[in-house]
């Protein structure tokens, strides 16, 4: 599966976002057009792949968000959106119209990432309900961890009052390479758990079953935590690190966001996706030689031996390198 | 078996810039006796030898000058004394098309020629009719020539040769010949005259050549499924990749393959050796095609291939390849057919700067009996 | 010879033709399926040739009972992008190929878009129009190269499946306009030049053909001219050079096809 950047502009401004460093430099111009949407479509088919998940920046302040889903799906993609929610009045019924006319042949879902109420403008939180309202049954939750005082009952609540798809997606704000956002220390990772495990009890009591992104390490957990873990998400759970590709509305293409400086390369580099992951794991298996994880006993961690756990995200291991000079 | 160059005529309707016939001879055309002894003569070879067949190559000058009728009484000829042996007979013809008619195509075809060599010249004031050259005349009845082989089904090739006024134009001769014959079929060929002689400076050097046809092998060479059949290229890459034949000048093995016979009955090796005066062999009056075949001077060309290999072209990579080239061009630059060819230059340095490099092929002499 | 007549549909004429093929030519489809069989009684319909220049396909109105009708539509352009989605259904149930006029600005996108995802479409050059040489590359690289299956774009299926015959012929035929094959037919009188011999159609041909290799113009010498046979001249800057990229993409598609041992697909 590839994420599509649709544009590099967003309506928020989220201190932990992996993508601030990217669109700072982005012209606001720059959103995704057709013919490099057929571009990647074409490379996406022959590859195989059936999925394509829309993002940004913000995806829905693409002029032809609902034009491109609609085309996506003729071509037999099931499309996912990560998104805030949150678009501009005048837009949203439009866009609600075009996407809901196409009855049950639409083949798309949401993921919606919600900051906490209390750190969010009032009227931020009224798109993102109204949003709820129209697609509820289509979107699922994602939340960013990037402050120790986080809280979750919200999230909890959205899910229940708007029927929500009963998943989170957690993550855990990562550094970007070189640039100032806001993320968790891997020596704070053990008190995010604690409250983490807090809120996980709480969801399983609703049957709402958590998953991780990518970069926890295993070691944040112990054995019998591990254990709820597992229970709580259902088996669902890994703490392997590898390239989700994105790529750029200019066709450009990278491993992930926090590593969107790394290696950077172009769509023309390659024939098909699977090259585009072998390229982007080599480069990151480079690094992961160097350095094992997060910790220093990541070195002689039998999991991360075993491949069960990479060691958390590497962007922490390359933020540490960044001091020294070009990224390695 | 045996080709017979039959140049009944040296009279031609054109004028070509670089032709050395009409500049020496007055023109000649045979006598109807002296066919009629051909046919006699031909008869008499095929019993000889009853496992060969025999090609006439109709040559000139121009070889449709002489009329329908001319061919006509060919085919009577023919059946007149070569009744029993007339299935082994085998025409072609070399012609410039301008004169040729349906009656013409209608003989040829009882003759049995599917396909007629010819030459084309785009650029004007080198080929044309008079002291002028009138190219566009020219090149309209040639075009009418080309139509009336199509609609009556028999196919074509040329030859293009390279004068002086063309040398810096490669490409553009090259999209111009395939533009007219898609998928090629012609070949190039530089310039020969006589001793040198070049009345109208038209001649080009042996490396002038090989430039000449390396900046086109250049284009050539990626798109070779396009134009396949690209003369010298295509026997080259032949060669190279399968050892597949060579032509008559380079086979080295022309002694016994060839007979000219020309409008006065006199009999030669092959066209040039005729125009040029090389060989002194006899006449049909007096010598049948059997007896020319047993010319003393056959033996002097078949010793000629095992003389180069420990002489001129004594440790070239590319004999096998071309044998020492044809003898006429041994004779023409040293006055002995056992001299390499003059253009023996032109092929090397086209084969190693330019085929070589380009393709990325290596010539392994291994794949050739000698 | 008889060679396909191209025909304006007229009741009176059609009635005085005969055992012919026959495009027939209409500016709307209004009634198409009465005109269809109309144009049928008597004749081979090849073709119902729809002239909607101004018009877009969004504005179309497309109708699963035409599936039976082989139709080519000269269109504008998609126009609006939600509506022609709505539609795409029903367009991919129909026997028709689209075409979309090089002046529309979109053109090129929107023929990607339309092949992409499976209808017929092509490229109606009007006469002395320049089109984004770079765009119509694109187009074309789009058409030979894109690893993903997509409908045909004509001239370049055209092209395509005729690249490897022994002859000069450019694309006319596509839009009906190669005389050997097609002649228009806009009276009775017309009638008699059906039966034109082949031979005189031939040396009308060929006269134009030869005269290239007369005047040695700059067709003559082009590499593509093959492929194009003039019909770009002053549609394209350097269009030499443009239409050579075309033959060697259509080229390497081709070589392509046959080490995958593809199969062509049969085309209107």
């Amino acid at each position: 599966m590839a994420n599509v950047l649709l544009t590099e502009t967003c309506v928020r401004s989220c201190p932990y976002c992996f993508a601030k460093q990217y669109m700072t430099e982005a012209d606001v111009q720059d959103s995704l057009s057709w013919d490099n949407l057929i571009y990647i479509a074409d490379l996406l088919e022959s590859s195989g792949e059936k999925h394509i998940s829309l993002l940004g920046g913000e995806p829905l302040l693409h002029p032809q968000i609902a034009e491109f889903v609609n085309y996506l799906n003729i071509r037999g993609f099931f499309v996912t959106i990560f998104t805030s929610g949150i678009m501009p009045d005048e837009k949203f019924e439009g866009f609600a119209k075009k996407l809901l006319s196409r009855g049950p042949e639409l083949k798309l879902g949401f993921v919606c990432n919600v900051n906490e109420p209390r750190l969010s403008p009032k009227s931020e939180i009224e798109k993102v309900k109204r949003f709820f309202s129209t697609f509820g049954e289509r979107c699922s939750l994602s939340f960013n961890i990037y402050r120790l005082d986080f809280n979750m009952d919200f999230l909890l609540s959205y899910i229940v009052d708007y029927g929500l798809g009963r998943h989170i997606r957690l993550g855990l704000a990562h550094p970007i390479p070189g640039a100032k956002n806001k993320f968790i220390s891997p020596q704070d990772f053990n008190k995010v758990k604690i409250s983490l495990m807090d809120a996980f009890e709480k969801m399983s009591e609703l049957a709402i079953v958590p998953g991780f992104d990518c970069g926890f390490p295993m070691c944040m957990f112990s054995d019998e935590e591990l254990g709820k873990v597992f229970k709580y998400s259902s088996g669902q759970i890994s703490f392997q690190c590898g390239p989700a590709i994105d790529i750029g509305t200019d066709l450009s293409c990278w491993s992930c966001f926090p590593l969107s400086n790394f290696n950077k390369k172009s769509l023309f580099d390659f024939n098909n996706l699977h090259e585009i992951h072998d390229f982007f794991e080599s480069k990151m298996q480079e690094v992961r030689r160097e350095v094992k994880g997060l910790y220093p006993e990541c070195d002689n961690c039998e999991n991360n031996k075993h491949g069960i756990c990479s060691g958390g995200c590497l962007a922490h291991i390359l933020n540490n390198f960044s001091a020294e000079g070009d990224i390695r | 078996m045996p080709t017979l160059i039959f140049k009944e005529t040296e009279a031609c309707n054109s004028n070509c810039v670089y032709c050395d016939v009409i500049a020496r001879k007055k023109p000649r055309t045979i006598s109807m006796e002296r066919l009629e002894k051909v046919f006699v003569y031909i008869n008499e070879y095929l019993v000889k030898f009853p496992d060969e067949y025999f090609s006439i190559v109709w040559h000139g000058g121009e070889p449709l000058i002489v009329g329908v009728d001319f061919y006509r009484k060919v085919l009577e000829l023919q059946e007149k004394y070569c009744p029993e042996t007339k299935s082994r007979i085998e025409y072609d013809i070399q012609s410039n098309l301008t004169l040729l008619t349906q009656e013409m195509v209608d003989v040829f075809k009882q003759m049995g020629i599917s396909r007629i060599g010819t030459s084309y010249e785009p650029y004007k004031g080198i080929r044309g009719f008079g002291k002028e050259r009138d190219s566009d005349a020219y090149n309209r009845l040639f075009f009418r020539g080309l139509e009336l082989l199509e609609k009556n089904g028999m196919s074509w090739g040329f030859i293009y040769v390279v004068t002086r006024r063309v040398i810096d134009k490669p490409l553009e001769v090259f999209h111009l010949l395939t533009n007219f014959k898609v998928k090629g079929g012609f070949q190039l060929h530089p310039v020969y005259s006589y001793k040198n002689e070049d009345t109208n400076h038209v001649g080009i050097t042996a490396k002038e050549f090989a430039d000449f046809l390396g900046a086109i092998f250049e284009e050539w060479w990626p798109h070779r499924l396009r134009y396949p059949f690209v003369e010298p290229f295509f026997s080259y890459l032949n060669h190279y990749t399968a050892g597949g034949p060579v032509c008559c000048s380079d086979s080295g093995k022309c002694a016994y393959s060839h007979i000219y016979i020309g409008p006065e009955g006199e009999y030669s090796h092959c066209g040039r050796s005729s125009d040029w005066d090389v060989f002194e062999v006899g006449n049909i009056d007096t010598m049948s095609i059997v007896e020319a075949f047993e010319s003393p001077y056959r033996k002097e060309i078949d010793q000629r291939t095992a003389y180069l290999r420990d002489n001129d072209c004594k440790g070239c990579p590319y004999f096998k390849l071309c044998h020492g080239g044809c003898p006429l061009d041994g004779w023409n630059s040293t006055g002995s057919i056992m001299s390499k060819t003059e253009w023996c230059l032109s092929r090397k340095y086209f084969l190693s700067q330019y085929f070589e490099p380009i393709s990325g092929l290596t010539f392994d002499d291994t794949k050739y009996m000698d | 010879m008889r060679r396909i007549l191209v025909i304006e549909y007229d009741e009176e004429l059609l009635k005085a033709v005969k055992n012919c093929q026959i495009v027939v030519k209409t500016d709307s489809l209004e009634q198409i399926e009465y005109k269809y069989s109309e144009a049928q009684r008597n004749n081979s319909v090849v073709a119902m040739y729809v002239q909607l220049q101004f018009t877009s396909i969004s504005q179309i109105d497309f109708k699963k009972e035409w599936s039976q009708i082989p139709l080519i539509i000269n269109a504008f352009n998609i126009g609006d992008y939600d509506l022609f989605m709505f539609k795409v259904d029903v367009i991919r149930s129909l026997n028709v190929r689209i075409f979309l006029s090089n002046e529309a600005d979109s053109v090129f996108t929107d023929l990607k878009v339309m092949a992409s995802i499976g209808i017929d479409c092509g490229l109606y050059m009007e006469k002395a129009f320049k089109m984004n040489k770079d765009s119509f590359l694109d187009l074309a690289s789009y058409y030979y190269m894109s690893p993903a299956p997509h409908a045909t774009i004509e001239p370049f299926e055209f092209v395509l499946r005729h690249l490897t015959e022994d002859r000069n012929g450019g694309f006319e035929s596509v839009y009906f306009e190669n005389p050997f094959q097609f002649v228009r037919v806009t009276s009775t009188e017309d009638l008699d030049q059906i039966y034109v011999e082949e031979h005189e159609v031939l040396a009308t041909k060929l006269d134009v053909y030869y005269k290239h290799f007369l005047d040695l113009d700059e067709c003559s010498k082009c590499p593509a001219f093959k492929i194009c046979d003039r019909r770009m001249i002053g549609k394209l800057d350097d269009c030499q050079n443009a239409m050579n990229e075309v033959y060697e993409y259509a080229e390497l598609r081709n070589n392509l096809n046959h080490q995958n041992n593809q199969k062509t697909v049969c085309q209107l």
